[in-house]
């Protein structure tokens, strides 16, 4: 698959050497940028993300976890 | 608005927080894309974060259907159905536009703006504290929860999804380096 930016993805070995060097300002901002571009191409995933995760969070009332 | 803008904003506010999940495992590393940011924080802050929250342009949810969501249009109402439902952990979305009653059609939310505030997690918030790493960006500094908590909260669940065995497994081996 081709991301949003054009770019092919990267095995996660190599992604999690890439993150290892980069501050913590460029990981946020690289997730937020990554999260973006697949919530673009699937609006429609993102839709059932917020779904899935609400009814997860509620299900196990009081005790959850993250 | 970006996560570091957000966590500016509830600094700023003087709000104990420690963040978990997806952003947390960004934070060590790991190539997971989270949708979302989990914020621990203290019951006791509930009413300066549901105010800041909506200062913000953030709305709660109180109900997900298929293709509606409903919020809180207020941040009174907010409060009032957090009192109701004693509810352990809240959801904000930001919308694209303002809403004029609380059902929202899913297309209308900014879908990755959602904030989640958790309250009542199986380590209290006071330990994920002291056991927290802390993160410097260039003008702020925050919390982020230890990998043993995260691992020890991942492994509390009792509807692990097929992510949160990859999260354990994932923190696991960072122990291992």
């Amino acid at each position: 698959m081709r991301m949003a930016n054009d770019t092919v993805p990267l095995g996660r070995e190599i992604q999690h050497s890439i993150l290892k060097h980069q501050s913590a300002e460029q990981k946020l901002d690289s997730l937020e940028k990554e999260s973006r571009s697949i919530l673009e191409l699937n609006p429609e995933y993102g839709r059932q993300y917020i779904l899935n995760s609400y009814k997860r969070k509620h299900r196990n009332d009081p005790q959850r976890t993250a | 608005m970006t996560h570091k803008e957000l966590l500016k904003l509830i600094i700023e506010h003087d709000i104990d927080f420690v963040v978990v999940g997806g952003v947390a495992l960004r934070l060590y590393n790991s190539p997971r894309v989270t949708h979302d940011i989990d914020i621990a924080a203290r019951t006791l802050d509930l009413d300066k974060i549901i105010a800041l929250m909506y200062e913000s342009s953030y709305y709660l949810i109180t109900r997900v259907k298929a293709d509606t969501i409903t919020i809180a249009l207020t941040a009174a109402k907010a409060q009032q159905w957090v009192e109701q439902t004693k509810s352990g952990s809240i959801s904000f979305v930001s919308l694209q536009s303002e809403p004029q009653q609380p059902d929202v059609h899913m297309q209308a939310i900014d879908l990755s703006s959602q904030v989640d505030i958790l309250f009542e997690l199986g380590i209290p918030i006071m330990r994920l504290k002291e056991n927290a790493r802390l993160i410097q960006l260039q003008d702020i500094s925050f919390r982020v929860a230890s990998i043993d908590d995260l691992i020890t909260l991942k492994e509390q669940r009792s509807d692990k999804s097929w992510t949160d065995e990859q999260d354990i497994r994932y923190l696991k081996s960072l122990k291992d380096e």
